[in-house]
């Protein structure tokens, strides 16, 4: 039986790449997106997925959301927390205003979003979660603060979460990409690119369809066994 | 509904819950101390409300009906509610006993004085704005 997947943040690089590996797999998969609705219209033309518009920074638009999934699906299965973003800018030039958005758009969504998700899971009594870290949250790299922060977060909110809701049978893990050929790394400036190169063993970026098959083995009855981990796609670095 | 059919379906929403006997279940039964509950289980409570009653209940409006009627008195500093919101928590929950609920009160605390009756009631409110609405 088809699962009932749901990508935040859909219409990027990352998004569309894991939007694409479960529809491949014939799952039924719904997706938000932000403002590129060009691409989401895209992506829903190219995968059948469903697109779904929200800003996931705001509760309202997080229900109307959650409420919109739950008429068109009777379970969630899957939930990937893979929205995102980041500005490429140095400690010294954050503002309070950047340090917010960029806090509120990779945490608060998440937090947002998994609540009005997990509830759905929790009446089911099973689920998996997904959340999307990034290694500027996991070494010492020239990234900006804000962005390294928030995604250091995301394996708190993994760990914590998982032990809440492990008895009712839900997995929760988070997936740490290192520097991809495409979305958020193709902001990396150059040097920076060159630094990680020499370190990492691939000698490579990594491709989305590497992280979207780790994202897709994470989500699958063979990763049973598999809870409030933190699962490293860089090339190793 | 009448408020007794209301608490049979609450009851037995509760009882799926935490897996009690539904006949140990009482309005006045303690959800937290008695009960189990914890805040998990009322993430899982509430959304099953939901479903059984076809409304939404929002586990912060309960706040936000404070705070618009306080105004622009504090509701609560560093997590503890302030006398008048205390007025207005003991105004709003008849079900719990005055002494359960004294000033000092911290935002932790609270939930430890539901009682299934605060869940029928909740309902109770929510499926009378919900006729309101459809006239």
């Amino acid at each position: 039986m088809a699962k009932t997947v749901l990508v935040t943040g859909g219409s990027g690089a990352l998004g569309k790449a894991l939007v694409t590996r479960f529809r491949d797999a014939g799952e039924r998969v719904f997706f938000t997106y932000h403002k590129n609705e060009k691409n989401a219209k895209e992506i829903t033309e190219k995968t059948g997925a469903t697109a779904i518009q929200a800003d996931l920074t705001r509760a309202e638009d997080v229900a109307r959301m959650a409420s919109s999934l739950q008429a068109q699906s009777e379970s969630i299965d899957v939930l990937i927390n893979n929205a995102g973003l980041t500005q490429v800018m140095p400690f010294a030039l954050i503002e309070e205003e950047d340090w917010d958005f960029v806090i509120n758009t990779n945490l608060k969504s998440m937090f947002l979003t998994t609540k009005a998700i997990a509830r759905r899971m929790i009446a089911a009594r099973r689920g998996v979660i997904i959340n999307i870290g990034s290694i500027a949250g996991r070494r010492l790299l020239e990234v900006p603060v804000h962005y390294a922060t928030a995604k250091a977060a995301v394996c708190g909110f993994t760990l914590a979460l998982a032990k809440e809701l492990a008895r009712y049978n839900i997995r929760v893990n988070t997936v740490i990409p290192g520097m991809l050929a495409d979305g958020v790394s193709s902001m990396v400036p150059e040097k920076q690119k060159q630094e990680y190169l020499k370190y990492c063993a691939a000698g490579r970026p990594g491709e989305m369809s590497e992280v979207a098959a780790a994202v897709f083995f994470l989500a699958s009855d063979a990763a049973s066994y598999i809870n409030a981990q933190e699962i490293c796609v860089d090339g190793g670095i | 509904m009448n408020r007794q059919e209301i608490f049979t379906n609450v009851r037995s929403c509760v009882a799926e819950t935490v897996h009690v006997a539904i006949d140990n279940i009482r309005e006045d039964s303690k959800l937290v101390d008695e009960l189990g509950i914890d805040s998990i289980d009322l993430l899982d409570l509430t959304f099953q409300l939901e479903q059984r009653f076809n409304i939404q209940l929002s586990p912060g409006e309960f706040a936000n009906r404070a705070k618009e009627k306080l105004g622009d008195t504090p509701f609560e500093i560093k997590d503890v509610y302030t006398p008048k919101a205390m007025e207005y928590i003991r105004s709003a929950m008849p079900e719990v006993p005055l002494a359960e609920l004294p000033d000092g009160l911290t935002r932790q605390e609270l939930p430890r004085r539901f009682r299934v009756a605060t869940m029928v009631n909740l309902v109770e409110k929510a499926l009378g704005a919900l006729e309101k609405k459809n006239g």
